[in-house]
């Protein structure tokens, strides 16, 4: 058995990699292909009306933000930096993450409206 | 650091170097990707004429072929990614080669057809 802390974020990688490819099919499937003519405001709104494809959303916004930093997190811990750069970068990827949900989300808020 | 990294490149030049750097360059762009996202969607908040007025510049044909190139790197990584997770799971160590050869050409139907649904954007439909 693997307990040690690097587990959880390497088998958390894998499935939120996982559930990515569903969701971002998904994601471009609508945005391209689903709707015709070109994206507005409106489109949007109409597209994310109901609470099912707001938390769909909101759902890929935070399995993107966690895939995508603790990847970076992973390339950085790739080259062997010491104990406080291994700390530095856990810390500075968990509060970029949490900006850029906040981000996200006011960026989702005027759409549901 | 970088140093050693294309050392390690220039005495490993095989098939799991290329898949695993690869892996690494595509994840980094979609993650960079994401910044510029999500800007054009805060800019939501500005309300419905700022977000149409950005929204309509970047579906200018130029963009297209971004969004093109984009969803090559989106397949490449996804169909890499897969390949990782069944090599490790499954004890497939030994054939990652050929799983690497099958990913990529399923990818590249992938491809051909999300180019196929982009196309018509071009002209504006």
């Amino acid at each position: 058995m693997n307990d040690n802390r690097g587990m959880w974020p390497w088998l958390l990688q894998r499935i939120t990699g996982v559930l990515l490819i569903i969701y971002i099919a998904r994601h471009i499937w609508i945005t391209h292909y689903a709707i015709h003519g070109p994206i507005t405001f409106q489109t949007v709104a109409e597209r994310l009306h109901g609470s099912f494809w707001r938390n769909f959303d909101i759902a890929l916004l935070t399995l993107v933000i966690y895939h995508g930093l603790n990847g970076i997190r992973i390339i950085i811990l790739d080259f062997n930096p010491g104990r406080f750069i291994q700390r530095l970068t856990l810390c500075g990827m968990l509060i970029l993450g949490i900006l850029l949900f906040i981000y996200g989300m006011q960026g989702l808020k005027p759409f549901s409206l | 650091m970088i140093k050693r990294l294309l050392e390690d490149i220039r005495l490993n030049r095989n098939t799991g170097m290329w898949s695993w750097l690869l892996q690494r360059l595509t994840g980094v762009l979609l993650t960079l990707y994401l910044f510029p996202h999500l800007f054009v969607i805060h800019s939501s908040t500005k309300g419905p004429k700022v977000f149409d007025g950005l929204t309509s510049k970047i579906q200018a044909p130029i963009w297209h072929l971004l969004d093109i190139a984009l969803i090559a790197i989106i397949i490449f990584h996804l169909m890499n990614g897969v390949r990782i997770i069944v090599v490790e799971i499954g004890s497939f160590a030994r054939a990652h080669k050929p799983l690497l050869l099958v990913m990529m050409a399923l990818g590249a139907i992938l491809f051909f057809f999300c180019v196929l649904g982009i196309l018509p954007k071009f002209s504006g439909h």
